[in-house]
């Protein structure tokens, strides 16, 4: 089975579930979080960077769906949807939060890299130095680098998830990969 | 194809957006081109690094308490008015609201054609024990008796105090 047919039945079965729900079945919505909390979970966790606040943010995501689901017009890109709710709660939260990175944190980045002084780093040293990384990126890109390479999503579903085009998704996704590459250069082999 | 819309251009091929002419002509610059050929190496390289990258999970426990905690939170933060939004509770709160506010109307009507029932048995049982004296009286009282115990139809075409004097007209008659 394709990865298109795979999302196509979890789409239908998502839309079955939420039919059942809005007829007064709350077990069908529980089935709703438990079928996609992981995702929705390890999402917020990658562009907050804390457990805490993903956990919290992904709760918030599961009770504004959990209120808004009657409003869902295409049922079956409940999935889609559910992106679309935790990123913005997501971004309200760093918009919000106490200690918030600048927006425009390129120059932290190329500090972190100049520190290493040229040495090559290990592997395990070269992804720690990206997860620093990804984690100063604006939130708005790195919300959508994290939609590409870790969920795997094409452009025109991040534009669905997180309301940009899907111009502007490219755009902020090639973005952050330079900032990453420019802070980079010349260590850790690249 | 050059060098510089290389640069501008590499992650959109390196990711497959690019189809047709622009992938060709990218693809024969990257062949005569090393330094444009590192640059797609790196960036490659870079995407598979932070693809490799990984999250702590938080563990069975956390997993299992997620759902349990999501409900108390709906619970506390749903107002005690929102089963009025789904249909079915709406629907099964309507009906309960109606049945209370007629309640009261309906008890009288009960109250009253079980007088009226009650009436009728009264004069069934006259009736019986006087039936087999006189068959004609006890057809016409039959008759009369049809009409009493059929509450329904009584409590429509009757009131209370025609009823009440029809029984006793009855139970008169029967008592003769």
């Amino acid at each position: 089975m394709s990865n298109d047919e795979v999302k196509e039945n979890s789409g239908q079965e998502d839309a079955g579930l939420i039919g059942q729900f809005l007829q007064g079945n709350e077990e069908a919505f529980n089935r709703l979080v438990l079928k996609h909390k992981e995702k929705v979970y390890f999402l917020a966790l990658r562009v907050l960077g804390n457990h805490h606040d993903a956990e919290e943010a992904s709760q918030e995501a599961f009770i504004k769906a959990y209120r808004a689901l009657k409003k869902l017009k295409e049922r079956k890109f409940f999935f889609t949807w559910l992106y679309r709710i935790t990123f913005n709660v997501c971004m309200t939260r760093k918009k919000t939060a106490r200690f918030t990175e600048p927006l425009d944190s390129a120059s932290k980045l190329r500090d972190m890299s100049l520190g290493q002084g040229g040495e090559e780093l290990e592997k395990e040293e070269l992804k720690a130095a990206l997860k620093r990384m990804t984690e100063l990126l604006p939130v708005r890109q790195r919300a959508v680098f994290v939609l590409r390479i870790y969920e795997g999503l094409k452009f025109e579903e991040i534009a669905a998830a997180t309301g940009l085009t899907s111009g502007g998704a490219k755009a902020n996704f090639f973005n952050a990969v330079q900032k990453m590459k420019k802070a980079m250069r010349g260590n850790y082999g690249l | 194809m050059d060098c510089k819309m290389t640069a501008e251009y590499i992650g959109e091929y390196a990711e497959g957006c690019l189809e047709g002419k622009s992938a060709k002509e990218m693809e024969v610059h990257m062949a005569s081109c090393p330094a444009c050929a590192a640059e797609m190496v790196s960036y490659t390289k870079l995407i598979d690094a932070a693809s490799s990258l990984t999250v702590e999970d938080p563990g069975a426990e956390f997993w299992k308490s997620y759902l349990p905690k999501l409900r108390k939170k709906l619970l506390i933060q749903t107002p005690w008015y929102a089963f009025l939004r789904k249909p079915l509770t709406a629907s099964i709160s309507l009906a309960l609201l109606l049945l209370i506010l007629l309640a009261p109307f309906g008890a009288g009507r009960m109250r009253r054609l079980a007088r009226v029932r009650n009436a009728g048995l009264v004069t069934e049982e006259s009736a019986v024990r006087k039936a087999s004296s006189n068959p004609e009286w006890f057809a016409a009282a039959i008759e009369e008796y049809q009409l009493l115990s059929d509450a329904s139809n009584v409590a429509e075409v009757l009131s209370s105090e025609e009823k009440d004097r029809l029984v006793a007209e009855m139970t008169a008659d029967l008592m003769d």
